[in-house]
């Protein structure tokens, strides 16, 4: 819900700018070198508004500084400034035009509807009878010509709003029921839907459901739902209260990206830099071990961790094994030692101040992860640098699975 | 210069040697020349000389050294060093390097040039050739003690010597496989850091007949992307697979796959890669990023129904001949059958035989519609007979395929607004009660602008609902009515507002304060 994720959903993202450009076409920036991009990139999509609206009094009261130019001078550099003053200007106009698009998107009862689902479901809750009935809707009236911005690469002319009734927006709701729902999946349930999407998108897709079933999204309850070794029925149930990922109200906290909902990749970074927002006496208590640091050459001190000088990674995964345990996927902890001093004088050569921790996403990551570690790293005051795959968005995440005509 | 029995070399002197040796001469070098000898001697006479030397001292000392690179005979080479080096004394800023340099140059130029290795360059031909060179022609004499020792003190990687020397012996043992590799690991289990490259070894060994040894050296071979190849073209196949797996590279287990693939029957194939499941699984996916049609065979011959199954649904995802189709899907129902697991794809698909079935009467019935139904989901193609006004036989699809009742409803309402078929509609709305709600009629109709209609279906639904409804599609009077039943003061204030009618105003106006009264 960051800024950045929405136009890629209701646009797309390509090679740095909206997939069909403004409504002349026009390319418009959506990458780190356009200034006015990089400061609404990550903001949630409440405040998109505001912050663009100040920009632009920001440039109004730069424009009308030419009527303070007193002396030549000022006159002259005033009309030095006025390049790039009118470059801003353009920028801000079609980032205006491309905000308005989005939001009247986010305006939409559809959108609102969507998320409203897909909150409860990460809260754990059963959907109440008129989300039910959103997603019956769907469903029955279900578009198997969907366009789905930020997947179909064709461009339609007008830019066709995303469709409501897409595969892609089923299968979201679907695969978040299965994996966030408490009990377990019953049968009958999962049978039904198999008819519903079958009869709605089209036989091809005992495909794609076979697909999401390998992948571990939609699991048939017939397969063993836990990871072996798991010793929980809800695992992600028992994340969700470990890792604290549903926060209500936290503008600080990181789950602000997905308003309400805190990443589970940036809450596992948050466990080892000892970030006190998952490291709450609570949780301490339940973990008796001290978390010792270990020898780790970024970790420079022993005392208790004050907000400030969390940064960095320092311990490991001592006393969250079961958390990890939960966590889909094997876990692979391998500490790399170059020797110290090297390192260091290499460090010195190259005027690096600052170490960096590098998280790296194979597969793939959303923009809304990556404000989150933005976000972290303004909180924590250390560099953290992101290298992923590829950038995904809720439908690009979905669409490889899907066995298309 | 060759003859039977003599080697000889005949050179133009250079000038350095001119200037130190020619007789009479006076420059600088020569007069350092001298001046060792006379220092030798213990005679003032050397003081003399270097004093009267002064400033071409470093050309002086220059020119020894190079005067010394020029000259074959050891003596003299020392003599004229031991120059360069007293006039080197009595410098304060020179580079030693070039003397250094001189001296190792020419120990190595010595060494060679001796009757026992029989390489008599000059230095200018020993600096002509890069040292690798220098070094394999000792090798080729068997000379492998002194290159050793050459490499060493010049501080170069021995490297090739080693493997030289490991294939020399290899070629000229007769011991077996194992006593030789015991030999070998002998030696270079000793060396201070081990050598890079086992591959040349082994190929010699090979060459040589000793196949085992070959294998076992090629374990010690760090690089897969050498192994492999090698091990391919020594027939093993299995040794092969284990190294490209190890190295974790795909692109070295395809290697050893297609050359599986190329040299085995295709039943011999399949058993071999089905030892080793992460190829199989390349394979897999290599055929089905190509669309390999040997996929199929491969499926079959591994009782994977299903995924032979879903191979002919995706086949056959383009094809618009509806017998071709059903009887392609009939294929891989049948195969579906097979597999206890796959119950509920197997249904799907039986459905979707049936209902090409019945979209094939459609289109023979129904000869002017432009569209086939061919090919459709069920939905769409209830939606499209609803939408054709064949009710009945929408209702017919419906029992066959057993279409859930909300579903029904859904798609139903939407055709019929589609159509405007009010009255179909109503009497949709009355049969009985909507397992639906009656909501989605509303919304139906105001999505297509039909207020009027919307209207008729407000007062069905929930009571804190109509209110709500009523203001979105502008009927305000009901609106405001509504929410006096509701007793929704809120919603009654934004009627207020929202409406232009001042008698109608004053209305509400009166209900607010009658119920804020309360």
């Amino acid at each position: 819900l960051t800024y950045e994720g929405l136009v890629s959903e209701v646009f797309g993202i390509v090679g740095g700018a909206v997939a069909g450009g403004d409504a002349k076409g026009a390319r418009v920036a959506a990458s780190g070198d356009d200034a006015v991009y990089r400061a609404i990139r990550d903001v949630g999509f409440a405040d998109v508004g505001a912050l663009l609206g100040a920009m632009t009094r920001q440039l109004q009261t730069s424009y009308e500084s030419r009527h303070q130019a007193r002396t030549v001078q000022e006159i002259r550099s005033f009309v030095g400034r006025l390049g790039g003053l009118q470059a801003e200007h353009q920028a801000l106009k079609a980032h205006v035009a491309v905000a308005e698009a989005v939001l009247r998107r986010t305006q939409s009862d559809d959108f609102g509807a969507l998320l409203d689902i897909e909150q409860t479901l990460v809260a754990g809750a059963d959907l109440d009878p008129e989300q039910r009935a959103y997603v019956d809707r769907v469903l029955a009236l279900a578009d198997t010509h969907a366009y789905v911005p930020g997947v179909d690469t064709e461009r339609r002319d007008p830019p066709a709003p995303a469709a409501p009734n897409s595969l892609h927006k089923v299968l979201r709701i679907l695969c978040l029921c299965a994996l966030w729902r408490g009990p377990a999946l019953k049968q009958k349930t999962y049978d039904a839907w198999y008819d519903e999407i079958v009869a709605a998108f089209g036989a091809h897709h005992t495909i794609t459901l076979d697909n999401l079933a390998r992948v571990g999204l939609l699991p048939p309850p017939s397969a063993a739902r836990s990871q072996p070794g798991s010793a929980h029925a809800n695992p992600r149930g028992f994340l969700r209260k470990a890792l604290n990922l549903a926060v209500a109200d936290d503008a600080d906290d990181v789950a602000y990206a997905y308003a309400g909902y805190a990443p589970l990749s940036v809450r596992l970074l948050q466990v080892l830099t000892q970030d006190p927002a998952v490291h709450t006496p609570a949780a301490s208590s339940r973990y008796a071990a001290l978390l010792r640091p270990l020898a780790d050459r970024l970790a420079t001190q022993t005392q208790p961790v004050t907000p400030q000088s969390v940064g960095g990674v320092r311990g490991g995964w001592a006393g969250w094994e079961d958390v990890l345990a939960e966590v889909p996927g094997a876990t692979v902890d391998i500490m790399q030692t170059p020797a110290a001093d090297a390192a260091d004088a290499r460090a010195q050569r190259l005027g690096v101040k600052a170490p960096a921790t590098l998280v790296v996403f194979l597969g793939g990551c959303t923009s809304a992860e990556i404000a989150a570690l933005r976000r972290l790293s303004q909180q924590h005051g250390h560099r953290y640098v992101v290298a992923t795959t590829q950038i995904l968005n809720g439908n690009s995440f979905l669409d490889p699975l899907i066995q298309h005509k | 210069m060759f003859t039977d029995d003599v080697h000889e070399l005949l050179s133009k002197v250079g000038e350095d040697s001119k200037s130190v040796f020619q007789i009479g001469s006076t420059a600088p070098a020569a007069l350092l020349y001298d001046a060792v000898d006379t220092m030798r001697a213990h005679s003032s006479r050397a003081d003399e000389i270097v004093r009267s030397i002064r400033d071409d001292m470093p050309q002086a000392v220059d020119t020894c050294i190079a005067a010394a690179g020029a000259e074959p005979d050891v003596g003299v080479q020392q003599a004229l060093l031991r120059a360069a080096s007293l006039g080197k004394s009595f410098l304060t800023a020179y580079n030693g390097d070039k003397l250094v340099d001189m001296c190792r140059s020419l120990r190595v130029v010595n060494s060679l040039a001796s009757y026992a290795v029989g390489i008599p360059a000059t230095l200018v031909q020993f600096h002509s050739l890069p040292f690798e060179e220098w070094v394999e022609r000792l090798l080729h004499r068997n000379l492998h003690q002194l290159a050793l020792r050459i490499c060493a003190y010049m501080d170069a990687p021995a490297d090739q010597v080693y493997v030289h020397w490991a294939c020399a012996k290899i070629r000229a043992s007769t011991i077996d496989d194992d006593a030789l590799y015991r030999v070998l690991r002998e030696r270079l289990d000793t060396l201070p850091r081990p050598i890079a490259s086992y591959v040349d070894i082994a190929e010699v060994a090979n060459a040589c007949g000793f196949q085992r040894l070959a294998i076992r050296l090629l374990m010690h071979e760090p690089r897969a992307a050498s192994q492999v190849p090698l091990l391919i073209s020594m027939g093993q196949d299995d040794a092969a697979m284990d190294a490209a797996m190890r190295s974790g590279d795909a692109d070295l287990v395809y290697f050893v796959i297609f050359h599986l693939f190329k040299a085995l029957s295709l039943g011999d194939f399949f058993q071999t890669i089905a030892r080793t499941p992460a190829a199989a699984r390349l394979f897999e996916k290599y055929c089905t990023d190509m669309d390999a049609p040997v996929l199929e065979d491969y499926y079959f011959q591994d009782d994977a129904f299903a995924k032979s199954a879903r191979l002919i649904v995706v086949e056959n995802l383009h094809e618009s001949d509806a017998v071709k189709l059903v009887a392609n899907l009939k294929v891989a129902l049948k195969m579906l059958h097979n597999d206890k697991a796959s119950v509920l794809e197997a249904h799907a698909i039986d459905q979707q035989i049936k209902l090409l079935q019945v979209q094939q009467q459609f289109s023979r019935d129904i000869s002017n519609e432009e569209e086939s139904y061919i090919g459709l989901t069920l939905n769409e193609t209830l939606a499209r007979t609803l939408a054709s006004g064949n009710y009945s036989r929408a209702t017919k699809l419906r029992t066959d395929f057993k279409v859930p009742e909300r579903r029904f409803y859904y798609i139903k309402v939407h055709a019929l607004v589609g159509r405007r078929d009010w009255a179909e509609l109503a009497r949709l709305a009355h049969a009985r009660k909507s397992p639906i709600g009656y909501r989605p009629f509303v919304d139906e109709c105001v999505a297509a602008l039909q207020y009027q209609e919307a209207a008729k279906y407000v007062p069905k639904c929930d009571v804190q609902d109509r209110a709500a409804l009523f203001m979105r599609i502008g009927f305000y009077h009901e609106a405001a009515q509504a929410a006096v039943q509701a007793r929704d003061v809120d919603t009654l204030r934004q009627v207020h507002a929202a409406a232009t009618d001042p008698t109608l105003q004053h209305d509400i106006a009166q209900q607010i304060e009658q119920l804020t009264s309360r």
